[in-house]
């Protein structure tokens, strides 16, 4: 880890202050960069793929880690919220059951009891080319993706190149499939992003990063609207090893069921298979008007799967999500 | 020899020929000390002795056999192990608390080498890819079975041999076995991760 200079705030508008560099560093990933429960920032630290010259710390700002409802049957949730916090609020839980499940998926009781919300969303991929301190890929300005033609068992199905990385984040395809938008504030003041539009596809252009935040951007809080299918909600995250590990393929699910049990809106997103929460339209599209059915959840989990190009040692995440697809959805349907 | 004499002054300061190790007693001329009194009579900064090996000690023929039991999750590849049992021979078990343990412990390597860990290496690179406990994955504590160690002590050869983490060597083949008996694919590489039983199981619907 190289030396770097630590500083504490205590208000959002100093915050982006001390994360503003000038002069501009050689390198985006020498920027400052905002640190909360540090469970991601410190790894990538460690094995030199962020080098900040100085760490801002965002934890003693006051009033960034509430759960609250917004009045209207949705929630605020700041973002230096601890995943364990959202995951033991009876608020989360009551009514929007899939957001428990995603924050309870998450690595470790330790991880949850420090990592943050605001964290969960912007960590840094985990390809194992781009982890490794001696490869300098696409992502860290260098000139290939390794994993297009290397080891890419856990590699993107969906949305890649020039890099097939997948997003990490289990939060990311609950809180969009849910209708979720992020509260940032930058140095132009505050703005709301729908977070179908906070990520972005290695094509997108920008290939160091993997939403819109700029280095002096930070997000202040998370807004779950209310909404019918909320209350149908799940999370169904497959992990390689269930003691502690990040998304093979996972599955946010959510349903508006109507008074004779037919289908009147879905949503469905896709973890672990994208650089990005892919949300599957057609798939919805497919289940809404009917009835849950073992064979409509089949046709449903064909359709979420087309189109996916697998790479050399990735195919099984196609069959491994289409199963995951027909269980979430029969969870949330009660289809036995 | 040197060892009996710590014991003469309680046995009536017999000769240390005469005492007699047996039956969990240290024994001469009509007296008698349980184990652990006499262990307690021993100077506490511990002792030191001398022998010289015996060719008679060493033994021939340990053996052991494993057996386990998996569950899979034909739809998602998943194996999750549900009962092993192990029985074994290291000769004469001088502590059997620690060599349950050392059972375990081989059990659960095995299960490691099967199930999960490998070195992932890019043969371009020439560089091991997942040289972190992130990335090379051990199992944890939800990955455990339950864990049966038998020790097999029903032979008189007398002789201490030691088991070290012998289930290794045929606890592999017991998992996969299990995994082939529980869902029909026979998957010979390790480990036997939930990408090539699904793929293994499709290659066997195509062939079907």
């Amino acid at each position: 880890m190289n030396s770097f200079e630590w500083m504490n705030v205590t208000s959002v508008a100093e915050a982006v202050n001390a994360l503003k560099s000038v002069p501009a560093p050689p390198d985006v990933d020498d920027s400052p960069r905002p640190i909360a429960g540090g469970q991601d920032i410190l790894t990538t630290m460690k094995d030199y793929i962020t080098r900040p010259t100085r760490v801002v710390n965002l934890k003693g700002i006051r009033g960034l880690n509430k759960i609250e409802s917004d009045g209207k049957g949705g929630l605020r949730i700041g973002a230096l919220v601890t995943l364990n916090e959202l995951e033991e609020s009876p608020l989360v839980r009551r009514s929007f059951p899939g957001l428990t499940e995603a924050a309870h998926s998450i690595g470790t009781p330790q991880i949850r009891n420090l990592g943050t919300v605001g964290g969960n969303l912007c960590q840094r991929p985990r390809c194992w080319y781009f982890r490794l301190e001696e490869v300098v890929c696409l992502k860290k300005g260098g000139t290939e993706c390794y994993a297009a033609t290397g080891e890419n068992k856990y590699h993107a199905i969906f949305g890649g190149g020039p890099s097939y990385i997948v997003h990490p984040s289990d939060l990311a395809p609950m809180l969009l499939a849910l209708g979720a938008s992020v509260s940032v504030m930058g140095p132009d003041g505050k703005r709301t992003i729908a977070l179908d539009k906070f990520f972005t596809l290695p094509s997108d252009g920008n290939l160091r990063r993997e939403n819109v935040l700029k280095n002096e951007d930070i997000i202040t809080d998370v807004q779950v609207p209310a909404s019918k299918f909320a209350a149908h909600s799940t999370y169904l995250k497959f992990k390689e090893r269930d003691s502690m590990d990040f998304a093979m393929s996972a599955v946010a699910a959510a349903v508006t069921l109507d008074a004779n049990k037919t289908v009147s809106e879905a949503r469905i997103v896709l973890g672990g298979v994208a650089p990005v929460p892919w949300r599957v339209p057609k798939a919805e599209a497919a289940l809404v008007g009917k009835t849950m059915s073992n064979e409509v959840l089949a046709d449903v989990a064909r359709i979420a799967l087309q189109g996916a190009e697998p790479l050399a040692k990735n195919a099984y995440k196609v069959p491994l999500t289409q199963t995951l697809v027909r269980r979430a959805l029969a969870r949330v349907g009660g289809v036995a | 020899m040197e060892l009996a004499g710590k014991f003469s002054p309680l046995l009536g300061n017999a000769k240390p020929e005469e005492i007699v190790f047996a039956n969990g007693t240290v024994s001469a001329g009509g007296k008698s000390l349980a184990w652990k009194q006499a262990c307690a009579a021993l100077p506490p900064a511990g002792i030191v002795a001398h022998g010289v090996w015996r060719s008679d000690l060493q033994g021939r023929g340990v053996h052991g056999v494993v057996f386990a039991e998996v569950e899979v999750d034909v739809e998602t590849g998943k194996v999750r192990p549900i009962k092993m049992l192990q029985v074994q021979d290291g000769g004469l078990p001088l502590n059997r608390l620690t060599m349950e343990s050392q059972i375990n412990g081989g059990m659960i390597q095995a299960l490691g080498m099967a199930l999960f860990e490998t070195r992932v290496m890019d043969a371009d690179l020439g560089m091991q890819v997942n040289p972190s406990f992130m990335d090379y994955k051990l199992p944890g504590c939800l990955e455990m079975p339950e864990l049966i160690p038998l020790i097999d002590d029903e032979d008189k050869r007398e002789v201490v041999i030691g088991i070290a983490e012998a289930a290794i060597i045929p606890a592999i083949g017991a998992l996969a076995n299990a995994v082939f008996n529980a869902c029909g694919a026979r998957i010979r590489e390790l480990p036997i991760t939930p990408d090539k039983v699904l793929m293994a199981l499709a290659a066997g619907r195509r062939s079907a």
